[in-house]
């Protein structure tokens, strides 16, 4: 019975998460339309998909602040050789994830170095903001043909373009961090990166590798900016990156690393996406207290959770 | 786990007792009001008529738009509103014309009527436009209150602030201007000053403007956006030459009050935006009810006659403030 109950606390962040989740969609009637959760799924595909990517960095123990900046920036890279460059589209689309991929390796690159990830990849936010405003004028791209927005809204087998690529990536970052070495390396630097340089795990490497895999998968939720909102420009989505994070960490994941799955953090992108597409219905005025404060309770009973776990009586685990 | 799970359904339906909206009860029709952006007077304005004419016609008004003159947050804002399939129309200001456009496509296709104020979309992608003023009205309103307060026959130059000479309602007002302006050969006008509404740019661009041509028969300024007249009547406070140069243009009651007051400025015009927002919701009542001719004439509420022109439905001319009828307005 303890040991159900402590389990019980252990899981109190996911449990809560999914009360939220009920609530929601017991309450708000919009969320029990499929046709709701497409749109939603299209909307919300960059900070769903970088929530994702962020998972193994967070699972360190690190973090990327760059991914938002990074996004912008690669769907104005997009724009810019499309309409400034004269390539194709689909050169143009290859181009901007590759400026991803690049941004993510530099991000990689300083952390696998020994730089403070906070700090190197706060640096490269502004870095990556700014050279997108260097790129493009108030103005921004716009006109892109409309095969582009066709392909983003168009029902593939039943679903949108936007949550087959999620559900792709729900299973292919599940096997990562819970089937695959790279997932036991991840973990073993989140609980103590000096251990696991001492049990022979490559720790540059590993770092190496998410850090660009974020900045990939950044290159790609940039090209998706494009049809859904028809333009490229330097001002969009300032708070994205902010949005992911949140994601994880209402999935379960601690923020020190170690501790969480890609099951919880799944969990933590519906909630969080009913919740923005729940709370569409109260004044935006109030939006963003409503949402802070739900944010704050969710942590605080997370917390207090692990917190009642250790005082239980019994073995630790 | 069966009983963490039934548990857990028993909680989240403890918390439905506050429930935001009530399903059981039969839905009203219910228009989408949405600003460019909320918070703002003139858009609250709006609102307020919005208010009352869905109020006339018992029908259900949901006022919301992003907090920041952003397209992306208007086009979620939409798309989350077709998709939610809780709205039964739309009337939109725009943020940007071809950003948004194709969003209210969409909304079409889904067989949602859609409404644009104040700030039009492509033609094709909205049933009808609800013009705040021709730009020929707005124009004209402005120098005959120019010219109310010259005399009958001026003499000397006047100056134009604008915001941006890009801006689509102030380009087109100050290419009317100078075309109006010729009636009175004696007036030439001056380059038009930029400030991209700043306001203390306005201020140091307008004093620089004065200082340079008040010896040489510089009248009036037109400012012609809310913040330019402010600015052109804070730089002629500034410069002590109240009562010398006329300052006008287009403005609004709550940016003006302090000037109209201490009378550096004795008129400027504007729609009424309270009008505006009733008239919307006006046309969208009569788009629902299919009476709503491409051109003519139509009975829109205590508006009575409007002209419909090409799915252009006009408000009117525009107001004229004073110091006598500035404080009935609030916004």
């Amino acid at each position: 019975m303890n040991l159900v109950f402590r389990l019980l606390l252990r899981r109190l962040p996911l449990l809560t998460a999914t009360i939220l989740l009920l609530t929601l969609l017991a309450n708000v009637r919009a969320l029990g339309k499929v046709d709701y959760w497409f749109t939603l799924s299209q909307q919300y595909f960059p900070a769903a998909a970088l929530a994702l990517a962020l998972t193994p960095i967070i699972l360190t123990g690190g973090i990327d602040l760059s991914v938002g900046s990074l996004t912008v920036l690669s769907s104005i890279v997009v724009g810019v050789l499309w309409r400034d460059a004269g390539l194709s589209l689909q050169l143009a689309i290859v181009g901007g994830i590759l400026a991803g991929l690049l941004g993510g390796l530099a991000n990689g690159f300083m952390v696998s170095l020994g730089v403070l990830p906070l700090v190197a990849t706060l640096a490269t936010r502004e870095l990556y903001r700014g050279l997108g405003r260097l790129l493009i004028d108030d103005h921004g791209v716009t006109n892109f043909p409309p095969w582009m927005s066709d392909y983003w809204h168009r029902d593939w087998l039943g679903l949108p373009l936007s949550l087959w690529a999620l559900l792709v990536l729900m299973g292919f970052s599940a096997i990562l961090v819970h089937r695959s070495w790279v997932g036991r390396a991840i973990y073993a630097l989140g609980e103590n990166a000096t251990a696991a340089r001492f049990a022979a795990v490559p720790v540059r490497g590993v770092q190496l590798g998410i850090y660009a895999w974020s900045g990939l998968i950044a290159g790609i939720c940039g090209v998706t900016l494009l049809p859904q909102y028809g333009a490229a420009k330097a001002d969009a989505e300032m708070t994205l990156e902010l949005l992911a994070i949140t994601c994880v960490v209402i999935g379960g994941v601690r923020v020190t690393g170690g501790s969480g799955n890609v099951g919880g953090v799944c969990l933590g992108i519906v909630t969080i996406v009913a919740l923005q597409g729940g709370i569409d219905s109260i004044d935006a005025s109030w939006r963003d207290t409503v949402l802070g404060a739900i944010l704050l309770s969710v942590a605080l009973v997370g917390e207090a959770g692990q917190r009642a776990a250790t005082l239980l009586p019994g073995k630790l685990r | 786990m069966k009983k963490i799970f039934c548990l857990l359904i028993m909680f989240s339906l403890t918390f439905q007792t506050g429930c935001t909206r009530d399903s059981s009860k039969p839905r009203r029709y219910t228009i989408a009001f949405v600003p460019k952006l909320k918070g703002i007077p003139y858009f609250t304005a709006c609102e307020k008529g919005a208010r009352e004419a869905a109020e006339e016609l018992g029908l259900e008004l949901v006022y919301d738009g992003p907090t920041k003159a952003d397209s992306n947050l208007q086009i979620n804002l939409l798309k989350n509103r077709i998709a939610s399939g809780e709205y039964d129309c739309f009337a939109v200001a725009c943020t940007e014309k071809d950003r948004v456009s194709p969003t209210l496509k969409q909304a079409r296709e889904k067989g949602i009527p859609v409404v644009t104020f104040d700030a039009d979309a492509q033609p094709e992608a909205r049933q009808f436009f609800v013009n705040m003023a021709s730009y020929d009205g707005v124009a004209q309103g402005m120098v005959d209150a120019l010219i109310e307060q010259l005399g009958p026959d001026p003499k000397g130059s006047i100056g134009i602030v604008t915001s941006s000479k890009e801006a689509p309602n102030q380009a087109e007002w100050a290419k009317r201007i100078k075309a109006y302006i010729q009636k009175w050969p004696n007036l030439t006008v001056l380059e038009e000053v930029v400030h991209g509404e700043d306001r203390d740019l306005g201020v140091e661009k307008t004093r620089a403007l004065i200082q340079a041509n008040k010896d040489r028969g510089l009248v009036g300024i037109l400012g012609l956006t809310s913040v330019a007249v402010p600015a052109a009547a804070e730089a002629v406070r500034q410069e002590r030459i109240k009562g010398k140069i006329v300052v006008t243009g287009v403005s609004t009651p709550s940016d003006m009050r302090d000037y109209i007051k201490d009378d550096t400025v004795k008129s400027f015009i504007l729609w009424n935006p309270v009008d505006l927002g009733y008239l919307t919701v006006q046309v969208c009542e009569l788009l629902r009810q299919g009476k709503m001719p491409e051109n003519g004439v139509i009975q829109a509420g205590r508006l009575k006659d409007i002209q419909v022109n090409d799915r252009e439905v006009l408000l009117g001319k525009p107001l004229k403030f004073t110091r006598q009828n500035i404080d009935e307005y609030d916004f």
